[in-house]
């Protein structure tokens, strides 16, 4: 017996991403017992051997048939809501209004659909971001650890407020260096060696609203050069990019991205090298939305870099950070030789 | 040592229950297993296990099933929810409505409004009404109850 | 007494009666047990000599690094800007300045000490401004010394070099060794001449540590190639290469790239084969199910596993249809009607299990066939 009647088994306007693919599976989940065993068993013997608690094939077909009930009715408001959004001025304040509104609701809809449980707790890999409750259980994921994670490091590597002055994150800023033959996600904080820095990172921006073009802006800042004069340190600006249209599912910057328009670098990538005996460089990945408006004729320098004059300036909003840190080592020599770059200056081992 | 200081425990609250004077009695250590009572046995066993044993089972779930699990909470929760709301739902309306018909009576007579509304602190809740539950038990009260009389030894 | 006549007395009525009821059966007659102390002993003229505990600096004085500000006892004062903390708590100066006793808003309950890198700049500094921050390293600027410093290395890196440097020497090695071995076996696949062969050899040399690092064929190939072209722009950049012909060289590492990925791919394991078009590598995996559906019938020796093991190794597969299809063509038991036998002499194997159905132990017996070793 299947107990696909409803709402949550019509794909005519619903995204097939909303339901599972296994065939086994969806019989599986849609059924009061589980027919064939588990699925997500393996071995024949452990299928047999397995028991559903007590009672569950009486219960769950009434608990599934009063939660489809419920989302029928959060189905039927938004159409109410999609007529008011058709009706609405284009960019009113009361359409965004509604379009946040309508969002939420198709989330709240199908958070307790079974199929989309499994999914979200199960197959995390392929969520498919389009829709809203996937980008919310990405967002709560991503609330539970990573952006935790990030502002830490950022606050006690005193990211904030040595470049700006504090961030509320909206997105997940993950960055990969591609060009090694071993590339893994890098940790917020983690000390690479600078044979892997030497050529630009991929920079994954995931955000959880609904994005269709924007434009962002991304810096990589050096607050730790040092500034022999005034006894101190200077910003340097290590890689510049501007104007880069992502979307939900379009959300990684790399290579291939750039050389379509090679306008969208503002400056060139230079790799970190730091020098003997200077303190550990932070490298602060800042990722700013900058709301549609693409940036005209901006200058920047390399040296004597001024992030928050930058920012004022061109009125950027920072939406995510990340940040790494690179420190002398054997390697720094070779890479400076493959820039061109002068041999780095060393400094006594005891700092007075 | 500690069984031991127990066991006279044990007595004294015995000694309790049946009504009989009570004395503070030195008591010979006795040897483990002579106290037969089974409540005492089952005290004893709980003890000895650690709290982590005493826990209930963890429900063993498929994936699958542990999906199933969580709708199936969420609409008992939901279901709970809602009737609640509803139970309060019916008692606003009677408050509102008890209120509309004393301020009826406050502007029709303050007289009898100021009687209904006298406080009477000496009067307490008279005993002989019971509490009004949802389920009351089916014998409301034992007419023919006698109490036990323990035959004297 | 009735219980039901209890409800109509008054309160105190009950409670007088109740009181009596307790005097008269829960009678404690206490016994004092022997607590007599056996010795006295001393709890005064228990004292110390004084910590010498206090502020060391006061408000804009001037410290060198490492001086200590305060010793307390627990924390009476944080450690501020510029200040550290010792394991019984005295605050001491980590830079040369003026010393500053302040309260910070974002910690109302606090009161710190810290050290301020001017005169007249106050603490704290405001909580979303850049912190002010003193470099102080010194330039080493007699060559002969920066050279010695350069080399130096820590106890843990000078244990680890020798290791390193043979490893890198053992990776070089190998990575020479790919490189040979691409030069000889890409001629079967394309035609190449010969400066042509050491670019395509490089090339697959570092797509195939690419594939083995768990980029997808794709992936490999263009992050190389961008390599390539990445460090064919820094050439150019340090002034070793004119822009006109890094861009002839890159049209030509193109174009030998175009060549062979059309020529040659990797397959799941990593080896080195023909490329085919989809249409090709349809027919091959058809015909070779076709094979292995074939010897489904036969009973399994060495031999026809080996030969089944070669047809399922075949580039069109992926590593989990091979996986799949050595479950299925190769499996170390066959399946139940086959090889299940009564006689004794026969017998390879007794099986005993645990029927789930019918709650009861089963005893198998399987004969040689069923193992597929005869």
């Amino acid at each position: 017996m299947s107990l696909a009647k409803g709402v949550w088994s019509q794909f005519s306007r619903r995204s097939p991403s909303l339901g599972v693919s296994s065939k086994a599976l969806k019989t599986a989940l849609l059924s009061p017992d589980l027919p064939n065993g588990p699925v997500s068993f393996k071995k024949r013997s452990s299928k047999i051997q397995y028991q559903s608690p007590i009672g569950m094939e009486q219960v769950y077909p009434l608990a599934y048939e009063m939660m489809e009930k419920r989302s029928e009715q959060v189905y039927a408001k938004i159409d109410q809501i999609t007529e008011e959004i058709n009706s609405a001025e284009d960019g009113s304040d009361l359409k965004i209004k509604l379009l946040a509104k309508k969002d939420k609701l198709l989330a709240d809809a199908e958070k307790f659909n079974p199929e989309v449980l499994y999914k979200v707790q199960f197959a995390t890999n392929s969520l498919d971001v389009t829709q809203p409750v996937y980008r919310r259980a990405l967002k709560e994921k991503w609330e539970s650890y990573a952006k935790m994670l990030t502002m830490q490091r950022l606050e006690t590597l005193n990211v904030i407020p040595d470049t700006l002055p504090t961030l509320e994150p909206e997105v997940d800023v993950k960055i990969r260096f591609a060009h090694n033959a071993i590339e893994t996600y890098v940790e917020p904080g983690k000390i690479l060696s600078s044979n892997v820095t030497s050529k630009p990172p991929v920079i994954e921006i995931t955000e959880f609203e609904e994005v269709q073009h924007e434009l962002y802006t991304v810096l990589i800042v050096n607050p730790d050069i040092p500034d022999i004069e005034n006894d101190t340190f200077s910003t340097t600006l290590h890689w510049g990019l501007k104007d880069i249209p992502l979307s939900n599912v379009d959300n990684v910057i790399d290579p291939k991205k750039l050389l379509e328009d090679e306008t969208r670098e503002l400056i060139s990538y230079l790799p970190p090298t730091p020098e003997k005996n200077a303190p550990t460089n932070r490298l602060a990945v800042w990722v700013f939305r900058q709301n549609g408006v693409p940036l005209e004729k901006v200058e920047v320098t390399r040296e004597f870099f001024n992030i928050r004059e930058f920012v004022e300036q061109n009125n950027l909003q920072a939406v995510g950070a990340h940040v790494f840190r690179s420190t002398w080592d054997r390697n720094v020599n070779r890479v400076r030789e493959l820039y061109g770059l002068p041999k780095g200056r060393i400094f006594h081992r005891v700092r007075r | 040592m500690l069984s031991n200081v127990r066991t006279s425990i044990i007595r004294q609250v015995d000694y309790l229950t049946s009504g009989t004077q009570l004395h503070f009695i030195r008591t010979k250590r006795k040897k483990a297993g002579s106290d037969k009572s089974e409540v005492r046995k089952l005290v004893t066993q709980l003890s000895v296990l650690s709290a982590n044993r005493k826990q209930p089972k963890l429900l063993k779930f498929s994936n699958e099933d542990y999906v199933k699990h969580q709708v199936i909470q969420k609409s008992w929760n939901l279901y709970v929810r809602d009737k609640k709301a509803e139970e309060a739902n019916i008692l606003q309306k009677q408050y509102e409505s008890i209120r509309a018909a004393n301020e009826d009576l406050q502007s029709v007579s303050k007289e009898l409004f100021s009687f209904a509304n006298t406080r009477e602190p000496s009067k307490r809740f008279p005993l002989e009404l019971r509490v009004p539950t949802e389920y009351p038990p089916n014998q409301i009260w034992h007419h023919d109850y006698t109490p036990k009389v323990e035959k004297k030894k | 007494m009735q219980l039901y006549s209890i409800a109509q007395l008054t309160p105190r009525v009950v409670g007088r009666a109740c009181s009596a009821l307790l005097r008269n059966t829960l009678q404690v007659n206490q016994v004092r047990t022997a607590t007599k102390k056996a010795a006295g002993s001393k709890t005064h003229m228990q004292d110390s000599k004084g910590r010498r505990l206090g502020p060391k600096k006061q408000n804009n004085e001037r410290v060198k690094v490492g001086q200590i500000l305060i010793r307390q006892r627990g924390t009476k004062f944080y450690p501020g800007e510029n200040a550290g903390i010792g394991k019984d708590h005295t605050i001491f100066a980590l830079e040369p300045g003026w010393v500053r006793y302040y309260l910070d808003p974002f910690h109302p309950k606090r009161k710190f000490i810290g050290v301020s890198l001017d005169r007249d700049t106050p603490l704290p500094t405001p909580h979303f401004e850049p912190r002010r921050r003193r470099f102080g390293c010194v330039e080493l600027t007699d060559s002969w010394q920066a050279s010695r410093e350069e080399e130096r290395m820590s106890r843990k890196e000078y244990i680890a070099f020798p290791e390193i440097l043979s490893e890198k020497a053992k990776r070089d090695a190998r990575r020479i060794a790919k490189a040979d071995f691409y030069k000889k076996a890409l001629p079967e696949f394309v035609e190449l001449s010969g400066e042509e062969l050491d670019i395509a050899a490089a090339r697959m040399v570092s797509v195939e540590a690419m594939v083995r690092g768990g980029k997808s064929l794709e992936d490999a190939r263009f992050y190389t190639s961008y390599n390539y072209g990445y460090d064919k722009s820094l050439e150019v950049q340090r002034g070793e290469l004119s822009a006109a012909s890094a861009e002839s060289v890159k049209a030509q590492y193109t174009e030998i790239a175009e060549k062979l990925d059309a020529a040659v791919v990797l397959d799941c394991r990593f080896k080195l084969c023909k490329s085919l078009t989809e249409a090709e590598t349809e027919a091959t995996r058809n015909d070779i199910l076709a094979q292995l559906k074939a010897t489904e019938q036969t009973p399994l020796n060495a031999e026809l596993k080996a030969h089944i093991a070669s047809l399922i190794d075949n580039q069109v597969f992926d590593l989990s249809s091979r996986v799949k299809l050595r479950r299925r063509f190769l499996k170390p038991v066959a399946s139940e009607p086959v090889g299940i036998v009564q006689d004794d002499k026969k017998t390879r194997a007794v099986i005993q299990r645990w029927n789930y159905k019918e709650n009861k132990v089963e005893v198998i017996q399987r004969s040689q066939e069923a193992f597929g070793v005869n």
